[in-house]
């Protein structure tokens, strides 16, 4: 009894492991006892093995026990020393943003990849071929004027839309051809609502003649921007664009209000998004494609973007205003 | 384009369609309504006559009204100089609320009670139409005392602001507004009235002539007024008003008026253009010269369509005025025009947008519109010329208009929606093919296509039902998708080393270009026609941008700003690179508790980390001429090999004082540099690497980079790599440094023995010592 008092007044592991050796060591309490035994008469042997092997055993049990208990002992009072105020290591402002106009470019530009359109690129200087006259805007068209270019020098000027990549994509591949174009673009128009440089994602679908129509536009627009937008109503509107033709400019319910009307949408209940339509067979000469069908649209992504993203101010976006991008975090 | 309900109805029947349906019918034919208004008035605002008209016995400029608003007489003192005894003018009863929220009580001005308001057009909520109270009269409808306004339609109108597509000029006019609903809603246009010119008037043919070439291309049709001036009514000064149109000369008024209401383009000239002697007849002729129609009298007058002699419009002092309704084929203006290099007048705009051309509907609108605005009138009969229009005839079949739109639609339900448009359709043998006529108003429907717009349009886009489209299967993973990609990849990097990507313009200050030490571009290059002072140039780089917007954040009051940003820029000669670009200004990182609220200052060493975790690893290498931007000796060129991809550095003191920064980070790297390679792994040995640390002392100026390449021309066998770890100086090595090296051997076959390894050191040694004079610590 003794031997387990002993044991129980161990307060640390270190004092146990010392009690342990002078019970159970080679040379410790146990093994002298049983030394002893070759002293006793054979008859009282047994009787007295059977004694020490039983306290032997409860001495094991008791320090096993004790052992666990110091263990846990140790444990709680490490995790009670090492208690902290873990709120003070908030991580908030460590991370950098995407732009918005990127961010709703990339998964504009995702969306159209997994329907398996290709992704094209050109040059943001063009000349007067592809970006007007191609795209069935001779000069002298009155349709001109909806478009404030910038001219250089040389005659060369920054493309005004990304509808002349459809056109080198056109002139260096054949039908069937299945495409988008994102990129800056470029208007001389600077206020509240425009910037001279703004983004567009083009997007360009050429089949055999008869295959592509109109239904079909408006299956994949309506898909995207349910896709985009979520579950709002989409328009489509009647429209005129000189490269397309039948055209038509679409609208969805007003986000914000959800078709009341209100201030965003001028009262009107629907949000202009995008414009679209079939390809006019004039662009498709231009290019010398011939028995084809197409389709053709064009998503402003600033709008988009400011739209989804609920941003006021279009200048911002340009402006590298953390206030703004630190929201994208 | 500027329509109203009443103004429409002067052309067809729009009774029981609500404003709200016609908004949506405009909408659904492709004229987006920017603006709609319904003019509604107060039921306690009604017509009163002024009976009576005293002074005000306390006050000049107030004047003391009887006005008889139906049952009774009311008394109103009113400040306006133009009310006159027997006008009928719009009262607001006691209890009205005007449009501004202005609510009639009871008063009492200067003594003299006052039990009412006569109103002006503004106070109504209407377009101003003159000074002082809106006088009423019979233009409006029949004039009866007590009548609320809100009968009169011409008053409580709905207003159309519509944004017209560019190809359509036949709706610049209400009749032409008028003319696209009449075939979407089905309502007939009314039709044209006989003729009602004034038989006993004077014969035109008593003072003009015309002769014409028989080769002209342009219609005219000429008439003459015999001016006894001209008092505009009040449904045209409400009308010009919307249109916030105001000309000086009532006959310019009623030329616009009449060509805003029926889409014909007139031109009004004196008299004396035609003929130098009152006495005689004057002589028009219509010429064709070149390309254009030019109009001749004593001198030439204009080209038809582009322009006139100015000296010769008609004012309102002119005894005699000569009008002119023309129309020419806008395509044909509008290209002779560009060919000729002239820019023309308004007229010319709108000539070339399409106009009406049938000239005698806008002679009998403007015959009509005399007859409202007082003694002028027209001579009898016109001087008219009429080219052939040649009939424009368009192949058309069904089939590929259904394929087009992608549903199946009746050849007899196409047909009857182009002749409802003014179409003539020539059915030949073919079942589903015709030829299409469309009429002289419509230049815009060119092709098949142009023809299935109308379809569409008129049918209802709605009706068409989407449908999924089945194409063969293409390769996506392009080039330029690879590019995006890895575009987006850097994008993420940086974003996760706490950089927020910004957008800036193409655009910058061509004056910044010399401060960061860019050329600027070519005159030849140069952009011709920038949006401002400050977006001039194109720029070189995207720092320059960037600079600028982290010094106005920094203004803001953030303390610590890492921006980047992928872009374009072109070089002095307009060459393309396609950029990434960083700038940080403020601490290495955001205070937090590690660090003790106090980060770590920048230094070159931690930004180019920073910019290594996103572009990937480089060396750095001095710059023999930095940049202006660039501090000399805190900057490098960022190595790939032997290939630069980048430079980075501090940003130039003076820079950073003018954009007032205390410091600031820049890099700049190409992203054709960037592209991604494909990894070439060769067969990897599991014996370990071995480090060897040796410290040196050298003279101060020796570069790293320098050591570096000697050692590696040594081609040491076994020696991986050499990195510098460590470099100390203290005043007892005077002018030189203690440089530590880490040489990192990796054994391939076997491991080395430590005479192998000794005899590596030993070589790394003897260059340094041989070729830079360095001496073992
Ligand atoms: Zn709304």
């Amino acid at each position: 009894m003794n031997d387990l008092l002993k044991v129980e007044s161990a307060t640390t592991l270190s004092e146990l492991e010392a009690i342990r050796i002078e019970l159970l060591g080679k040379k410790g309490h146990f093994a002298t006892q049983f030394a002893r035994m070759k002293d006793l008469d054979k008859a009282d042997r047994p009787a007295f093995a059977a004694e020490l092997n039983e306290a032997k055993a409860a001495a094991e049990r008791a320090i096993a026990a004790k052992k666990e208990a110091l263990q846990k002992a140790q444990i709680a009072a490490r995790i009670e020393a090492e208690q902290m105020d873990v709120s003070l290591l908030s991580t908030v402002g460590t991370s950098g943003a995407i732009h918005p106009v990127n961010r709703a470019m990339e998964e504009i530009v995702e969306y159209f990849l997994g329907m398996n359109y290709e992704l094209k690129t050109g040059p943001l200087i063009e000349d007067e071929f592809h970006n007007f006259e191609a795209l069935n805007l001779p000069a002298h068209h009155p349709a001109r004027e909806m478009q404030d270019t910038f001219y250089m020098n040389d005659h060369k000027l920054l493309r005004t839309h990304t509808s002349p990549v459809q056109i080198r994509t056109m002139m260096t591949q054949k039908p069937p051809l299945r495409m988008i174009a994102p990129g800056a673009v470029f208007r001389r128009d600077y206020d509240l609502t425009h910037t001279p440089m703004f983004h567009q994602i083009e997007g360009l679908v050429v089949d055999a003649a008869d295959r592509v129509s109109f239904a079909n536009l408006k299956h994949i627009l309506s898909d995207f921007l349910k896709a985009f937008f979520g579950d709002f109503p989409v328009r489509f509107r009647p429209s005129f664009f000189p490269f397309t033709e039948p055209s038509a400019e679409v609208d969805i319910g007003c986000i914000f209000c959800e078709g009341k009307g209100c201030r965003v949408c001028k009262q009107t209940g629907w949000l202009e998004v995008l414009g679209c339509g079939m390809v006019d067979p004039n662009v498709f000469k231009a290019v010398g494609y011939e028995n084809v069908s197409g389709y053709a649209f064009g998503l402003g992504i600033e709008r988009l973007a400011t739209l989804k993203y609920r941003i006021g101010d279009l200048r911002a976006m340009y402006e590298g205003d953390l206030d703004l991008l630190e929201q994208f975090a | 384009m500027r329509v109203t309900r009443s103004w429409l109805n002067e052309f067809l029947s729009l009774e029981g369609i609500s404003d709200e349906h016609l908004y949506e019918k405009l909408i659904s034919i492709g004229h987006e309504v920017a603006q709609m208004e319904h003019y509604h008035f107060d039921p306690l605002v009604v017509v009163g006559r002024v009976v009576s008209v005293d002074p005000h016995p306390d006050a000049d400029k107030l004047r003391v009204c009887q006005v008889n608003v139906g049952e009774k007489l009311i008394g109103i003192v009113c400040g306006a100089p133009n009310v006159a005894a027997g006008q009928h003018v719009p009262v607001a009863q006691v209890g009205a609320k005007l449009p501004g929220g202005l609510v009639i009580k009871e008063a009492e001005l200067r003594g003299v009670p006052s039990s009412g308001m006569i109103c002006s057009a503004g106070e109504l909520g209407l377009p101003e139409v003159g000074e002082g109270i809106m006088v009423l009269d019979s233009t409006v409808g029949d004039l009866t005392p007590g009548w609320q306004l809100n009968n009169y339609p011409i008053l409580a109108d709905t207003f159309y602001e519509l944004e017209l597509t560019a190809n359509r000029g036949d709706c610049l006019s209400v009749y032409g507004v008028a003319r696209d609903l009449s075939a979407a809603l089905e309502l007939p246009l009314y039709p044209a009235r006989p003729d009602l010119y004034d038989q006993s008037a004077k014969g035109i043919g008593r003072v003009l002539q015309l002769i014409s070439a028989p080769e002209a291309t342009a219609s005219i049709s000429i008439k003459a007024i015999e001016n006894n001036g001209f008092e505009l009514p009040l449904v045209m000064r409400l009308r010009l008003g919307w249109l916030e149109c105001a000309p000086q000369e009532a006959i310019d008024a009623l030329c616009e008026y009449a060509t805003h209401t029926t889409g014909v383009l007139f031109r009004a000239y004196d008299m004396r253009a035609f003929s130098t002697d009152p006495q005689a007849r004057g002589v028009v002729r219509l010429l064709k010269e070149d390309t254009f129609n030019q109009l001749q009298g004593c001198e030439p007058l204009g080209r038809i369509g582009l322009d006139m002699n100015s000296a010769y419009r008609a004012t309102d002092e002119s005894a005699l005025i000569v009008l002119q309704a023309f129309f020419v084929d806008p395509d044909e203006i509008a290209k002779a025009a560009w060919e000729a290099d002239l820019t023309g007048d308004a007229l010319h705009n709108r000539a070339c947008k399409g106009s009406e051309p049938h000239l005698d509907l806008g002679m009998r609108f403007f015959y009509d519109l005399l007859a409202i605005c007082g003694k002028s009138r027209f001579y009898a009969e016109a001087l008219t010329y009429e080219p052939d229009w040649p009939e424009r005839s368009i192949a058309i079949n069904t089939d590929r208009i259904c394929a087009l739109i992608g549903q199946e639609i009746e050849k007899n339900q196409i047909v009857t929606i182009l002749k409802r448009l003014g179409a003539k359709a020539y059915v030949s043998g073919d079942q589903n093919s015709f030829a299409l006529v469309p009429p002289l108003w419509r230049h815009d429907l060119k092709s098949s296509a142009d023809v299935t717009e109308e379809v569409v349009r008129i049918l209802g886009i709605d009706q068409i039902k989407p449908k999924p489209l089945a194409l063969p299967e293409v390769r996506g993973a392009t080039i330029g998708w690879q590019r995006f990609r890895h575009e987006r990849n850097l994008a993420y990097r940086a974003v996760s080393q706490g950089y927020f990507e910004s957008l800036h313009f193409l655009f910058c200050d061509g004056r910044a270009l010399e401060q960061f030490g860019f050329r600027a571009m070519e005159p030849e290059y140069a952009l011709a026609n920038p949006i401002t002072a400050e977006l001039d140039a194109l720029r070189p780089t995207l720092l320059i941008n960037l600079v600028a917007a982290a010094a106005r954040n920094r203004a803001h009051g953030h303390e610590r700003v890492p921006l980047f940003e992928i872009g374009d820029t072109y070089d002095w000669q307009r060459r393309h690179t396609r950029e990434i670009a960083f700038v940080l200004t403020g601490a290495s990182e955001p205070a937090h508790l590690g660090n003790h609220g106090k980060p770590e200052p920048l230094t070159l060493g931690l930004f180019a980390r920073q910019v290594a975790s996103v572009v990937g690893g480089f060396r750095l290498e001095a710059l023999s001429q930095p940049p202006a931007y660039l501090q000399p000796g805190q900057c490098a060129q960022a190595m790939q090999g032997q290939e630069r991809i980048g430079v980075l550095g501090k940003l130039h003191p003076a820079l950073a004082q003018h954009y007032d920064l205390e410091s600031g980070w820049v890099a700049a790297f190409d992203l054709a540099a960037l592209e991604p390679r494909v990894p070439q792994a060769h067969a990897a040995t599991r014996l370990q690497p071995i480090r060897r640390d040796i410290s040196v002392l050298l003279d101060a100026g020796c570069r790293f980079s320098v050591i570096s390449q000697a050692i590696s021309q040594e081609r040491i066998e076994h020696l991986k790599e050499v990195r510098a770890i460590d470099r100390y100086h203290d005043e007892s090595l005077g002018d030189r440094v203690s440089l530590t090296l880490r040489l990192v051997l990796q054994p391939q076959k076997q491991s080395l023995t430590d005479e192998a390894i000794a005899a590596v050191v030993e070589r790394v040694y003897g260059v340094l010592k041989n070729r830079f004079g360095g001496e073992l610590r």
